[in-house]
Parts: structure tokens; C-alpha cells; sequence
């Protein structure tokens, strides 16, 4: 069972490792907004590609 | 051909408002016809389809805002906001050449609505990026100020159907942004951490059972002490920071007895760490920190939330004034509101918002004040007379000699009164933290009792005792209990549009046993339309509306603008002498005709010879209509009746309401006639007509006396005596520009019927909220004396408060879900 002596103090840094990786995320605002991205993610932006011929700027 | 009263109605295609008129605007939208009801929802659907983003229609869940560029071409004026100054706070210079912009966007009300401005703008070549925050409606835009100005950015929102008004984030707002990030880290760390120790502490447990090196169990344990110490220090801190406060204020908060759970059983572990004999607490410590966290967080989320709904009131005021340089000439410069003094003289433009408190010296209009009174009629001004920052000027350029400016306007004080209100905590939560308080107290003095009893007994098991009455007990059931469920059910009531701005709304939604309409208005759509043209002259219907147009092209009165509606495909007819008399008629010379259109008393006044004979009139002149006659130098030519039509839903509405018991009245400061011709159709309980604010809010003063418990339902920006006074003010949200409302609740859609959902949902999340205290409190009560006599170890009272609080979110969380609403049974 020795081995936990180096598992445990090594899931003890992964911890670490995930908790500073949250902290930049909240700082850099991931969690502002909690409800945009789910349906973000249905949204395909696939018809950009399709009309390219109709630029919204041309028609003014 | 003349419109008729008794056509089939059609939704508009683009805001699903009723067409008054299917034939006047179509679009071949992907090959089928669609009708719309006005210009503007025309050419905003025509933009969407000719850019490729029809999928919009596919994907919404709500129709759309009808848009306030309400002639479709007559594009608002956003150059203002290319100046320099004007910038400040809202538009940052990156150093790659690029800008930043942060707008607040009025209009959106379902996701597709973000995919659509993001994808609409991200089709103009200059702008790199356009972000939403769908919670907060704010948006950000990083563009090339080379080739694209910030107007040309607000321009392109508005050709689709939105507003963008520059957003500068208040502080307050920061402070809250900030509060609520540090809240989340420290919610995150305890989460993390806390994970782990439970891992070590299923391997401690499984050692206690069927046995474990000595030497591994001590390195468990100090792993654990390891881990728990950044939650003890940092995760923490509000508990302990809290317990300071209390103490200092001398009274028992729920921080007291947390702090002194978490102290004990961290003392104790330690000790037991160190002796390396007795038992350890750190898992019960981490999960007790995690979930009293996370109900905070989510009460801290549905306070922002809330004073979120007050914002787009902020923006209401344009931030740049036209200053006249001097009273002789009429040469003005565009300045910044906020450079405004008191004494200097503004030019307001009809169509524009006021910006300033102030006096009229020159000018008269009428404007429109139902963004502070309510009144959504237009009020006439003439020189000497007050005018009000964030009315809105209908009809002539008017100069305001400047009194107030900025903060000091009373629209102003409104705001701040109502940011004041939605930050107030809602009675129910004051409620359940005074039962808990009490609660706390109580829990302190057992586990002293425990203590002292425990000492005297000589039982070895007291500090094991104590410590689990300390966190069997924690009332973090009872804490979340009301505050998830109103942020469950409010949460909802948006997804229909329904947006929820204070935090007792709820709750007085469900207890409101008396529904006032503030105004005849509320149950009708609110706009006038022509329903009828009788023909009394030469001309038939087709010309007379043709000629009526082109006098009213230069108006913005609500009677133009139904005549514009009915204009748009017809030829230009240039109208010469173009005169009005404010709020009467206007005359004009059309190919060496002189034409005159208005009241009948304008028309005997311009024009003298003409009979206009009572008997005839009284057939063109009811209850319910506005009639307006056209004429030329010789005789009279048409009647234009117009009417505001009964929304399609209001009759469900009422329905509803009586079956529910809830009493209905219409208050309103129109016509007995039409009050009571309206109130009769929808079978409303009782009226009072022809009131006037003051008389409005005697009346709102003799139903709250005899005891019921009133809501109130309005349709704008409200300080109004009587809206003040209802127990619960409910505003419907007309056009965008009065999405922006002083109430309680705030309906997004122009379908009244949605508060059915909302007093469904209503008495669901009240009921919801019992439950759950009553639940709380029965854990409880159950739970502290199984704990007292040393039933409960202290890791089994961890995972029951946990248990307990798991079954409060449950069953808030039915709430998420709206439920369908029974259809009116016919009787």
C-alpha cells in the first residue's frame, strides 16, 4: 500500500492544478453567463457560409 | 380598397401583434406570402430574409418586439454617438487598431435573438467580433474604427429590429459582478477540496471497519487537515466575517452557530490529529461549507438578477443634446448631456426624448409622459410649462431652458428608488431568517446543554454529541428554501416573457385577490387603427386615404402614424401650405385643392360655409371610435373612424381571473362610454372612468382599506400615486422604448394573456416554498434530539443536512418547468 504515499500528495497537486484552472476561468468570465452558451451550441453558423453573396453592408 | 372591422385577423409574421389590415404589407419571405402589421416589422423581416437569417423564425420561441422605427424608413438618428466625448465609458481604443464597444440591447427576449444580431453583425466585414450575454442583454463589439463608426454599428442592430444604447456599467454593478466571481471561487475551492477529503475519508471509514495501518490512517488524516485548511481559511471567510458583524451587532445570525460548528469540529480534528487518537471531522466540515455556499451564491444570483431588470430605465435619456448657441439664431451644437448647465437652452426635436428637466420658452407640443405618470395620452405644453426629462416630445421642435440635469431630474430619484427596492431582500426571505435566527439560538443553547450535561455524565461520547447537534441542525435547509424556489419560479415566467424585477413579486402574485387595469389601454392593443372610411363627397375611400396621408406625412401623432400604415405603397403626393393646429387638425394645399382634416370643430373653424349636419355625424361618431372627417373648400369628404381593438387574449384573461376568485376592476381615466363599452365586452367586474391620477389612487386607497390585496396592471414607466400604492404593480411593456419599467413585474410580450402563467406559477412557487419550510423545519425538529442522545455520529449528520437540503432543490426545481395552463371552458 505504499503507494498511496505518492498517489494522495499527487491527486493533491492535480486538485491544485484544477483549482487555479477554475479561478482563471471565473476571472476571465466564463461564468458570466450561464444560459447564452447552451443554445449557442444548437445555433449552427453553417448558413454564413451559404450567402456570402449578400453582405448586410451592401444593401444600404 | 377600405379596410372593414370584421375580417379574419392575421398574426404579424414577424411580432405576432394582430394585422389590422392582411393586404397593405406582404413579403414573399422563402417563397410564401407573409402579412405584417406595420412598416416596420416589414422591413426589419425583409432585412433578416435578405440576409440570409430566416432560420431566425425556425429557432424563436417568442415573437419578436414590434420595432419603434415605425415608418420602416425613417432610420433613427445615431451620429450623435460618434463624438469623441460622447464615448467615454463605453468605447475602448485597443492597440491593434481595433475598438471595443459595450452596448446594452433592448429587444431581446429568446436565444435565437442573440444568434440573430450576433450573426447579422458578424456579416459586416469591419467588425471582428459581436458577443451577447444573454443573462445581462449586454453586448460587446471589437470593430475597425477606420472603416465603420459606432453610429453605422447601432444603425445595423436597429435595421433588424433592436435597439443599442451604450452601456456603461455602474459601479454598483462592478461591486456585485465582483462579489458574486470572489462568492464562486470560494464555492469552487470548497467543492474541489471538498471532493477529496470525502475520498479519504471513505478510505478512513472502510480502515474503521475492517482495519488500517496505524501509519497510513495518520497520513490520511493529515492529508485531510492539509486539504481543509485553505476551506477553513479562504472558503470560509464570509461565515466567519459574519459571525464578527453578528456579534458585534448582538444578535444571533445563522453565521453564529455555522462558525461555531465548523470551529469545534475543526479544534477537535486537529487535536485528534495531532494525539492521533479520537475521531476527525474534516468531511463533514468541507460538505457543510459547500452547500451553505451554494445557497448563497444562488440567492446572490437572483438579487443581481433582479436590479438587472432596473437597468435599461438608466438609458431612457438620450445622452446628447442639441444647445442652441444663442436665442437669436437657430444654430445648435450637439453636446453631451452630462455637460448640461442649468439656464442652458435646449432643442428638442418632435420624436426625440426630453433630456433634462426644464422650461419651455419657445414652442409648444405635446408630449407624451407615461414613462413617469403613466399617461400614456399626450399632454399639451406651451411656453412657461414644465417639461420632464425622459417624456417624450410628439409633435414641434420645442426650446427647454434647462432647470435639472443628470441625477438631480425626477426621473432620476425614480431610478434610484427602484434600484433601492430590488435590492431589498422579499419579506418571505426576512421571514424564514428571523424563524431561523430563533432557530439558531434554540440549537446554540442544546448544544451548550449537551455540553454541560455531557461533562457532568462523564460520557466520553459529548464532543461527538455536540458537535453533530451543530451540524445536524444547520437550518441551510431551511436557508435555501425560499430562495430557490422564487429563483426557480422566476426563472420560468421569463422564458414567457415574463420578467420578474422585484423579489416579493412572487409572493404577492399568489396572495392578489384583486386585478386593476390602470387603463383601458392594457386590455386593448394599445394603438390606434383605421377600421372604417365612409365616403361622403366625391372621392372614393381609396383617394380620401391617399389625400388624409400625405396632410398627416409630417406628424407623429398616433393618428398619422395609422394613416402612414396605410400610405406606404401609394404614390407620392406633394402637399404645399402644410399647417397644424396641435392636437386639432392639420390643412394643406394638394394640386390647387385646399384640404382640411380633422375634428369637426376644426373643420367648421377653418371653414365656415361647410354643414356639417349633426344627424348624419352620429352615425360616424361612437362610443368606441375615434372619428376624424376630411375636407376640402366645398364640401365634406370622408369619415376616418379609428379604434383600438380588444386584445385577442384579454377575454381568457378575465376568464380565468373569476374562476380563480380573483375580482377585476378598470380603472381608467378614458370616456365612461368607452370604459364601460370595454369593460361590458370582457364581462369585468366593476369600472371607475374618467379618473385622473389623484382620483385613481383614492380609489387604489378604498380597495387596499377594505382589505384585498391588489395588483395592478399598467403599461408604462410608472410613479403614478396608484401604482405606488397597489400591493403588486405589473407593467406590460408596450414598445421597446417602455421596456424600461418602475414595476414589480414586467410583461416583455403584448399578450395579456401571459399572466395567467405568471399567477399560475405564482401560487405554485408559494406553495412550493411551504413545502419546502415545512420540510426543513419537520428535518429538524427530527433530527437534533436523535443527534442529542448520540444517535447520530457526526459524518451520518453531515449527509442527512445534505439530504435534507438535496430534497429542497428537488423540488424547487419542479418549478423550472411552466405548468400548461387549463384552457377556458366554455360557458
Amino acid at each position: 500500500m505504499e503507494i498511496i504515499y505518492l498517489l494522495i500528495p499527487l491527486s493533491v497537486v492535480l486538485v491544485g492544478l484544477i483549482i487555479a484552472g477554475f479561478f482563471w476561468a471565473v476571472n476571465s468570465g466564463q461564468f458570466d453567463d450561464l444560459q447564452g452558451p447552451a443554445y449557442r451550441i444548437l445555433q449552427d453558423k453553417d448558413e454564413l457560409d451559404q450567402q456570402q453573396d449578400s453582405d448586410p453592408e451592401d444593401q444600404q | 380598397m377600405p379596410p372593414n372591422t370584421d375580417q379574419e385577423l392575421i398574426d404579424c409574421y414577424h411580432c405576432s401583434l394582430p394585422v389590422s389590415d392582411a393586404g397593405r404589407f406582404q413579403l414573399s419571405v422563402a417563397g410564401e406570402t407573409r402579412a405584417y402589421c406595420c412598416a416596420g416589422c416589414m422591413a426589419v423581416s425583409d432585412t433578416i430574409n435578405s440576409s440570409g437569417l430566416l432560420g431566425y423564425y425556425q429557432q424563436r420561441d417568442l415573437p419578436a418586439l414590434r420595432p419603434n422605427n415605425d415608418a420602416g424608413n425613417k432610420a433613427s438618428d445615431y451620429h450623435s454617438f460618434d463624438h469623441a466625448s460622447v464615448q467615454v465609458g463605453w468605447v475602448n481604443h485597443n492597440d491593434d487598431q481595433s475598438s471595443e464597444a459595450n452596448f446594452l440591447i433592448i429587444g431581446i427576449n429568446c436565444a435565437a435573438c442573440v444568434w440573430l444580431i450576433e450573426t447579422y453583425l458578424a456579416k459586416i466585414s469591419c467588425i471582428q467580433s459581436a458577443q451577447i450575454n444573454f443573462s445581462t442583454n449586454q453586448m460587446k463589439v471589437v470593430w475597425d474604427p477606420q472603416r465603420l463608426k459606432v453610429s453605422d454599428i447601432m444603425q445595423a442592430v436597429e435595421r433588424i429590429g433592436y435597439q443599442a444604447q451604450p452601456y456603461t456599467r455602474e459601479a454598483r454593478f462592478k461591486m456585485l459582478d465582483q462579489q458574486r466571481r470572489q462568492l464562486l471561487k470560494q464555492l469552487g475551492v470548497s467543492a474541489a477540496l471538498g471532493m477529496q477529503i470525502m475520498v479519504i475519508s471513505v478510505g478512513l471509514y472502510t480502515g474503521d471497519w475492517y482495519g488500517m495501518d496505524a501509519d497510513i490512517a495518520t497520513f490520511l488524516r493529515r492529508v485531510s487537515l492539509l486539504l481543509v485548511l485553505p476551506i477553513l481559511i479562504y472558503s470560509a471567510k464570509p461565515f466567519f466575517r459574519g459571525t464578527i458583524s453578528s456579534l458585534r451587532s448582538g444578535r444571533a445570525g445563522m453565521d453564529v452557530p455555522i462558525s461555531l460548528g465548523i470551529s469545534l469540529a475543526f479544534v477537535a480534528s486537529l487535536w485528534a490529529t495531532i494525539e492521533n487518537s479520537g475521531d476527525v471531522y474534516f468531511d463533514s466540515i468541507a460538505m457543510f461549507v459547500f452547500f451553505i455556499l451554494a445557497a448563497r451564491y444562488i440567492e446572490l444570483n437572483t438579487r443581481i438578477n433582479g436590479s438587472r431588470a432596473m437597468e435599461p430605465l438608466t438609458s431612457a435619456v438620450p445622452l446628447i443634446a442639441d444647445r442652441r448657441l444663442n436665442m437669436a439664431g437657430n444654430e445648435v451644437e450637439s453636446i453631451p448631456v452630462a455637460e448640461l448647465r442649468s439656464g442652458d437652452l435646449v432643442l428638442v426635436k418632435p420624436g426625440a426624448v426630453v433630456p433634462v428637466d426644464g422650461t419651455i420658452i419657445d414652442g409648444a407640443s405635446s408630449f407624451n409622459e407615461s414613462l413617469l405618470s403613466g399617461e400614456s395620452r399626450p399632454m399639451l405644453k406651451k411656453p412657461g410649462e414644465t417639461v420632464i426629462a425622459g417624456s417624450i416630445n410628439i409633435e414641434q421642435v420645442v426650446t427647454v431652458d434647462v432647470s435639472q440635469t443628470g441625477e438631480h431630474t425626477v426621473l432620476s430619484s425614480i431610478q434610484q428608488l427602484a434600484d433601492r427596492a430590488s435590492l431589498e431582500k422579499p419579506r418571505i426571505t426576512r421571514l424564514t431568517e428571523a424563524v431561523a435566527g430563533w432557530f439558531i439560538a434554540a440549537i446554540l443553547f442544546i448544544a451548550l446543554l449537551s455540553v454541560v450535561f455531557g461533562l457532568l455524565s462523564g460520557n466520553p461520547d459529548w464532543l461527538s454529541r455536540t458537535i453533530a447537534v451543530l451540524v445536524v441542525s444547520c437550518p441551510c435547509a431551511l436557508s435555501l428554501a425560499t430562495p430557490l424556489a422564487l429563483s426557480a419560479g422566476s426563472s420560468a415566467m421569463i422564458s414567457k416573457g415574463l420578467f420578474v424585477a422585484r423579489q416579493h413579486t412572487l409572493e404577492t402574485l399568489a396572495k392578489v385577490d384583486h386585478l386593476v387595469f390602470d387603463k383601458t389601454g392594457t386590455l386593448t392593443n394599445g394603438e390606434l387603427s383605421l377600421v372604417r372610411v365612409e365616403t361622403l363627397g366625391a372621392l372614393d375611400a381609396t383617394q380620401s386615404t391617399e389625400i388624409a396621408a400625405a396632410l398627416e406625412s409630417q406628424s407623429n401623432h398616433p393618428i398619422a402614424r395609422s394613416f402612414m400604415h396605410h400610405a406606404r405603397q401609394t404614390k407620392t403626393v406633394v402637399v404645399s401650405d402644410l399647417k397644424s393646429v396641435t392636437g386639432a387638425g392639420v390643412s394643406g394645399r394638394i394640386d390647387n385643392t385646399n384640404y382640411y382634416l380633422g375634428s369637426a370643430e376644426f373643420i367648421k373653424q377653418q371653414n365656415s360655409r361647410l354643414e356639417i349636419d349633426p344627424l348624419t355625424m352620429e352615425d360616424y361618431f361612437q362610443v368606441d371610435k375615434i372619428s376624424i372627417l376630411l375636407a376640402d373648400q366645398n364640401q365634406l369628404l370622408a369619415v376616418f373612424m379609428f379604434s383600438d381593438e380588444i386584445k385577442p387574449g384579454a377575454s381568457d384573461l378575465i376568464a380565468y381571473l373569476h374562476r380563480q376568485g380573483i375580482r377585476t376592476t378598470l380603472l381608467s381615466g378614458d370616456r365612461r362610454q368607452l370604459v364601460e363599452h370595454v369593460a361590458r365586452q370582457l364581462g369585468i367586474d366593476s369600472i371607475y372612468a374618467e379618473c385622473r391620477p389623484q382620483q385613481k389612487a383614492e380609489v387604489l386607497e378604498q380597495l387596499i382599506d377594505s382589505g384585498d390585496i391588489v395588483a395592478m396592471v399598467g403599461d408604462g414607466i410608472n410613479d403614478a400615486p396608484a401604482l405606488s400604492l397597489a400591493h403588486l404593480s405589473v407593467a406590460v411593456a408596450r414598445d421597446i422604448n417602455l421596456s424600461s419599467v418602475n414595476a414589480d413585474m414586467v410583461m416583455m410580450n403584448p399578450h395579456i394573456e401571459t399572466l395567467i402563467n405568471a399567477i399560475s406559477q405564482a401560487r405554485r412557487t408559494l406553495s412550493v416554498i411551504r413545502q419546502n419550510v415545512s420540510w426543513a423545519l419537520l428535518y429538524n425538529a427530527s433530527a437534533i434530539p436523535l443527534a442529542l442522545v448520540g444517535l447520530v455520529p457526526p459524518w451520518l449528520a453531515a449527509i442527512g443536512m445534505s439530504l435534507s437540503s438535496v430534497v429542497v432543490v428537488l423540488n424547487s426545481s419542479r418549478l423550472l418547468r411552466l405548468k400548461p395552463v387549463e384552457k377556458a371552458v366554455n360557458t
